[in-house]
């Protein structure tokens, strides 16, 4: 359990992050010679000042939350994938496959769907998990091509054999109903609700579990694992087939529930998910949290749009946070660790 | 296919593997010395996009390849700040480098999206060499930056190899405490190496910008940096071999583009699909090279992403 003074310690370092986040990206408007305070405004009241606008963020914070919990996965175990937006893209793929091409009574249309995609996002994961046990290949560079080819493969869906050819867009036809998944409001639907539910469950599988236990063990260290007799190969792919199949969520909540149909899907998820779960230290918990946040600086890009000032400014923001959060965290974490603990 | 398409073929292999060439040869110097930047993208991209802002501003080229060396600088000395001073993660500062270099290069470009720019690097022809048969057309009648490229290969070499503080270099990426004992810093050695390498992905941005395709436009390095990256393990950090990939990938890239413009039988292959060619490729690579040096290394340098504490000097 973390003492509460290093709570208090992360938790001031990462506000003071987003303060100079902030403070960073008004200089870049001062500079620029656009309205500051104006601008931050229009951030704030279009992603957190109403009921609606909180809904928005939590329309983007729902994909960066699963693929933050699959980056949480691998990364507590030191296993570097980096493939959630590749994982999340088929994780589209799987789901939209059995929506549009896989003739199913009604109620069995979703569950096959979630199965689908979760299995294509496995899918996506195992290779390079498969590559790195049996010949050493580097996962984080294996993943990341894998990312280039999964959204390639939609694209040639989208602007191919899938497209609708009753629209101008390259999308795919819209899923027939008994596809989409419940909406709790017009613009949630029940992932909001699953993806803490999934939070919860890695938690527990974490803390009280043995392959919980085994998986942190070999994120501490290889040799430690080794000695103490832990199925090193299998472990790995057993991680990365859970990363893959969580970070397809992502992808099935924005063609079942956001868009309704397959489509070139927003890039960056993927890595975001990556940073969020760094933030959070790895715990699923947090990591929820912390994908609200980035969901709010989205929304915040959206509402730029909006007020016409350049959304891409939200970007900076992300950017100059995430560097101060690194280096405020990493100093903070290191002092919250005993001395001998390592860095 | 007759000689003049081959001349040609060659040489926009050539343009295409250049961009590769730069970037890696910098990311191999800072993993040499024990640095893993997976920003490369990022600075790539921040490096097109300040080249090409520069030089629609100011109408000197060499000024915009210069503000983009001196911009990524910038960002590699922050790399190094968080990843050797202050120790952060590389994996995810690298992956937040790339985020910074994405977005400021979307900003600050915004106003340059789809200008064709009036002043681009010319090529220069090497007098008495541009006429020799093949080679000339194909690799003295390129661009100044072409020709750096190729003659940093055997200059990393030398220094890597044939230099004193090139020792230290590769030593301070395989034991820093044996550099520290030395007497060499071996901070100053991965910032300055990091620092080199930033630039040379700048440089790299700044040649697919205005040494290139003249033109910036949002994500325009379209993966190449993460090419770059799986370039530095498939040339086993050797800048011999680097040099041979970077060919190759060229060669792919190119072929993909060619098969697009023939037609014919490629007109039946989707360009989505054929699009996929270099990362498959890249996939291929690193899985061969995996499995050729099993058990032997693969030529890591041994302390690569490791922090170095002099406290815990051993």
């Amino acid at each position: 359990m973390m003492r509460a003074s290093a709570w208090a310690l992360e938790s001031g370092a990462f506000v003071m992050a987003v303060a100079l986040g902030v403070v960073a990206a008004s200089m870049v408007l001062l500079a620029t010679g656009t309205p500051v305070y104006q601008t931050l405004a229009a951030i704030y009241s279009g992603a957190l000042g109403s009921a609606y606008a909180l809904q928005s963020s939590l329309v983007y914070a729902v994909p960066v939350a699963f693929t933050g919990l699959a980056a949480c996965v691998a990364f507590r175990a030191r296993i570097w994938n980096i493939g959630g937006e590749g994982q999340m893209v088929m994780g589209a793929f799987g789901a939209a496959l059995v929506a549009l091409h896989v003739p199913l009574p009604g109620p069995a249309v979703l569950p096959a769907m979630i199965l689908s995609g979760m299995a294509f996002g496995a899918l996506w994961a195992f290779g390079p998990a498969v590559l790195k046990v049996a010949f050493g290949v580097n996962e984080v560079l294996s993943t990341l091509m894998l990312n280039y080819v999964a959204i390639l493969f939609v694209d040639f869906l989208v602007f191919g054999p899938w497209r609708d050819p009753a629209g101008g867009w390259p999308y795919s036809p819209p899923f027939p109903s008994a596809a989409l998944l419940p909406a709790l409001s017009a613009d949630l639907n029940v992932a909001v609700v699953a993806a803490p539910v999934i939070a919860v469950l890695l938690a527990v599988l974490f803390r009280y579990t043995p392959w919980g236990y085994a998986t942190a063990v070999l994120g501490h260290s290889h040799p430690a694992a080794r000695y103490a007799g832990m199925r090193i190969g299998r472990l790995t792919v057993q991680v990365m087939l859970l990363s893959g199949a969580i970070a397809a969520l992502a992808g099935i909540d924005q063609v079942a529930g956001t868009a309704g149909l397959l489509y070139h899907l927003p890039p960056g998820y993927g890595y975001f998910g990556i940073l969020v779960s760094w933030l959070a230290g790895h715990n699923p918990l947090l990591v929820l949290v912390m994908a609200t946040f980035y969901g709010v600086l989205l929304q915040g890009g959206d509402a730029l749009q909006i007020a016409q000032v350049d959304p891409s400014l939200v970007r900076i923001m992300q950017g100059a946070i995430i560097i101060f959060a690194l280096a405020g965290l990493t100093l903070a974490r290191r002092r919250s660790l005993s001395p001998g603990a390592g860095a | 296919m007759n000689e003049a398409m081959l001349i040609g073929l060659l040489a926009a292999t050539v343009s295409a593997a250049t961009p590769l060439l730069l970037a890696g040869l910098g990311e191999l110097v800072a993993e040499r010395s024990g640095v893993l930047n997976l920003g490369l993208e990022g600075l790539m991209l921040t490096g097109a996009m300040t080249a090409v802002v520069v030089t629609a501003s100011t109408g000197s080229v060499l000024g915009g390849i210069a503000a983009a060396v001196a911009v990524t600088m910038a960002m590699g000395a922050a790399f190094a700040f968080l990843t050797v001073t202050i120790r952060a993660d590389h994996i995810v500062t690298g992956l937040a480098i790339v985020l910074v270099g994405d977005g400021l290069s979307q900003f600050f470009g915004k106003a340059f999206v789809g200008v064709n720019l009036q002043d681009r690097l010319a090529p220069l022809a090497i007098p008495v060499l541009r006429d020799l048969p093949v080679l000339g057309p194909v690799l003295f009648r390129q661009n100044v930056l072409v020709y750096f490229s190729l003659l940093a290969v055997p200059l990393v070499w030398l220094f890597l190899y044939r230099t004193r503080p090139g020792l230290a270099l590769r030593a301070a990426g395989e034991r820093p405490s044996a550099v520290d004992v030395a007497g060499w810093n071996v901070v100053r050695i991965r910032y300055l190496a990091v620092i080199f390498g930033a630039g040379m992905a700048g440089l790299a941005g700044a040649f697919l910008s205005v040494g290139y395709l003249g033109s910036w436009a949002n994500g325009m390095t379209a993966g190449q940096g993460w090419i770059a990256l799986a370039l530095v393990i498939f040339a086993a950090w050797h800048p011999v071999r680097l040099l041979f990939g970077a060919y190759l990938f060229g060669f792919a890239y190119i072929m993909v583009f060619q098969a697009q413009v023939l037609g014919g039988v490629f007109q039946l292959v989707s360009v989505y699909l054929m699009q996929m060619a270099p990362y498959l490729l890249a996939l291929l690579v690193l899985m061969l090279i995996a499995a050729r040096s099993r058990g032997r290394g693969d030529g890591t340098p041994a302390a690569l992403a490791v922090p170095y504490v002099r406290e815990e000097r051993t």
